[in-house]
């Protein structure tokens, strides 16, 4: 299936099971839709399928089946994600819906995309959000001295990478299998050089919009992440929604899954069955 | 450099033709930008050809004042006449889809099934309704690797090579059936136009319908300095693609053209063309086209050039192949001694006819 977004980019996706509610998946960033369901069949959207809720799972621009990526020419920033994509997901989620509840399941990029979406953009957002990792780099988000570093090496590395090649090339590195368009990677590193986050022109303010949003919210957030998404940094980021309800589960232990592992991991069977009763208990 | 058989291991798989047509164009960027998508198709046999070129130019600096751009020219070898018209349009008129091939300017569309609209100017009118098929895969300028990077800064390729148009366009009100004309759908962007350079395409050559070839040589200016001349090809015959379009390959190659006779030539161990392509004078029109930093270059602009090519095939023997006057031949220029007419434009619309009336 495919939705068409405000500025015509087609996202793919795909549609599975059946029930009460729809739940309309997310992936991160450098990755695609795959890894909201790894291994295949057997993952976190084979899972919500299975206990009774249908479930659309879509590549975000750029990513996936969801081309042009940035190899190859494509270009876009987060503020398009958050403006352009969510409400485009959550729209072809409400026409299959028909009346049914959506909720939004987002991993990393689309779950924190979709909370400032929420208090964009009120009247289009999801039923509930489902925030798996959400957080969005800013030194004041930050307590850790040597988390802000090592984000602000992270950062500058991967802004001289993307410089140099014309994109963020993370296969190459790495760090995925999908490329990220400099204007996203330049996005992010004006939001933590200026430590406020915010559209590209400045003119949108995401922390605004996260205090204004009124949806509700599951925040999961893993002590085995230990840079991307640290629970102190989703705790931080999950505190701006101040008139939201906000739940913020953190997994705990040594076996917690880090950031990948929280949809990738079979260690996170259990995460997922809560998140599919939390879904289902509306 | 490897020879890849085009139906077994294409280039490009078919089913991304969709993602190599996407716009590249970025909506309020200021860094420049231009992007066409031109369909162009020759008669079998005689020297017939028409080119419609759906435009994108926002100029760097200013994105308030990006423009949809509508092309098209015929040209009519027998007679002895090119007609060509040209006009701009805000882009508040225009539509151009971030996924597939869908173009809007004005009332004039484009997208995966074909091509409707008109355009008028100088006193010269062009229409088309056409519908175009083709099932082989996008054929690749350059290097896949080189499409998301920064040099070069204007990328091409070919959607649909091989495509075969059907339904009619019209000159000046003379209606011209267009039954099975083969030929191309092409996209191409960046921030600026290569500073010169020749462009030339062969959409089967005679008595070759499967082949395809597609060339460039281009002449980069690098603050005061220019660039030798760098040539990139790609050839599609027998059934087999050969792509000759990374940098160093390019530096590699010859290529030297003037007006109006190119030659070119780039060998590596498994294969080498060489080829020629030139044309009459009379043949050409000249385009001028605004580049996104600033200025005007000028386009001229022949779609009925002869091109004799020869490939060889490491351990093989040569084959030469011609088209006698089905090729695209494009030279881009700031010069004026060509002796070409220039469409002149005013109030964003321009036309211009040659030859006898």
């Amino acid at each position: 299936m495919s939705v068409t977004t405000d500025d015509a980019w087609t996202l793919r996706g795909d549609r599975r099971g059946d029930g009460p509610v729809v739940a309309v998946l997310g992936h991160a960033m450098m990755v695609d839709r795959r890894t909201m369901d790894r291994p295949a069949g057997q993952g976190l959207a084979s899972e919500l399928a299975a206990r009774g809720i249908e479930v659309l799972s879509f590549d975000a621009r750029g990513h996936g089946q969801s081309g042009p990526g940035a190899d190859i020419g494509g270009s876009w920033t987060y503020d398009d994600i958050v403006r352009r994509d969510v409400p485009a997901m959550i729209a072809a989620g409400r026409e299959v819906a028909a009346g049914r509840r959506v909720v939004l399941v987002g991993h990393s990029l689309i779950g924190h995309a979709a909370l400032i979406h929420a208090g964009l953009d009120p009247r289009r957002t999801a039923d509930g959000i489902v925030a798996l990792a959400p957080n969005l780099w800013a030194p004041h988000l930050e307590r850790s001295a040597a988390r802000r570093a090592l984000k602000a090496a992270s950062l500058r590395s991967w802004l001289a990478v993307t410089r140099a090649k014309g994109f963020f090339d993370t296969k190459g590195l790495g760090l995925g299998n999908t490329a990220e368009a400099r204007a996203y990677v330049e996005q992010f590193w004006t939001m933590w050089r200026t430590d406020r986050l915010a559209s590209p022109d400045g003119v949108v303010d995401y922390e605004d919009a996260l205090g204004e949003a009124r949806v509700s919210v599951l925040g999961v957030s893993s002590d085995g992440d230990r840079l991307f998404a640290h629970p102190d940094s989703v705790d931080a980021y999950l505190g701006l929604m101040t008139a939201a309800d906000v739940e913020h589960r953190r997994l705990r232990g040594p076996d917690a899954p880090d950031h990948m592992g929280l949809v990738t991991s079979s260690r996170s069977h259990a995460l997922w069955s809560e998140v599919a009763d939390w879904i289902l208990a509306g | 450099m490897r020879a890849q058989p085009i139906h077994s291991k294409p280039a490009v798989p078919a089913e991304d033709a969709e993602v190599w047509n996407a716009s590249r164009y970025v909506p309020g960027s200021g860094r420049g930008h231009y992007e066409s998508w031109f369909q162009r198709a020759n008669h079998p046999t005689r020297p017939l050809a028409f080119w419609i070129r759906y435009t994108i130019f926002a100029p760097a600096g200013r994105p308030d004042d990006a423009e949809g751009e509508l092309w098209a020219c015929w040209f009519d070898g027998e007679a002895g006449t090119v007609v060509a018209a040209k006009r701009e349009l805000p882009m508040a008129d225009c539509q151009f889809a971030r996924s597939g091939l869908s173009a809007r300017i004005g009332d004039s569309a484009l997208d995966a099934r074909g091509l409707r609209g008109a355009v008028e100017g100088g006193g010269q009118r062009l229409g088309w309704d056409l519908a175009f098929t083709g099932d082989e895969p996008p054929l690749l300028t350059f290097d896949r690797a080189l499409y998301g990077t920064p040099i070069p800064k204007a990328k091409a390729l070919v959607g649909v090579p091989n495509a075969v148009f059907t339904g009619h366009v019209e000159v000046n009100g003379e209606r011209v059936e267009i039954d099975g004309w083969v030929g191309s759908q092409n996209h191409n962007w960046g921030s600026q136009h290569t500073d010169r350079y020749a462009w030339g395409q062969v959409a089967g050559f005679d008595g070759e319908p499967g082949s395809f070839l597609e060339v460039g040589t281009g002449y980069l200016k690098l603050g005061p300095i220019w660039t030798p001349p760098m040539t990139v090809m790609t050839v599609r015959l027998d059934g087999r693609e050969h792509r000759l379009g990374s940098i160093r390959q390019s530096l590699r190659a010859s290529g030297s053209y003037d007006f109006f006779h190119w030659r070119f030539e780039s060998s590596t161990g498994e294969v080498s063309v060489a080829g020629t392509i030139a044309a009459a004078p009379e043949t050409f029109v000249g385009l001028p086209y605004r580049n996104p930093p600033g200025g005007v270059k000028t386009c001229l602009n022949s779609k009925i050039a002869r091109c004799d090519l020869t490939v060889r095939v490491a351990g093989g023997a040569p084959r030469t192949i011609t088209s006698r006057c089905r090729a695209a031949f494009e030279i881009l220029t700031e010069a004026t001694d060509h002796g070409v007419p220039v469409m002149a434009l005013s109030d964003g619309r321009g036309g211009l006819a040659r030859g006898p009336r």
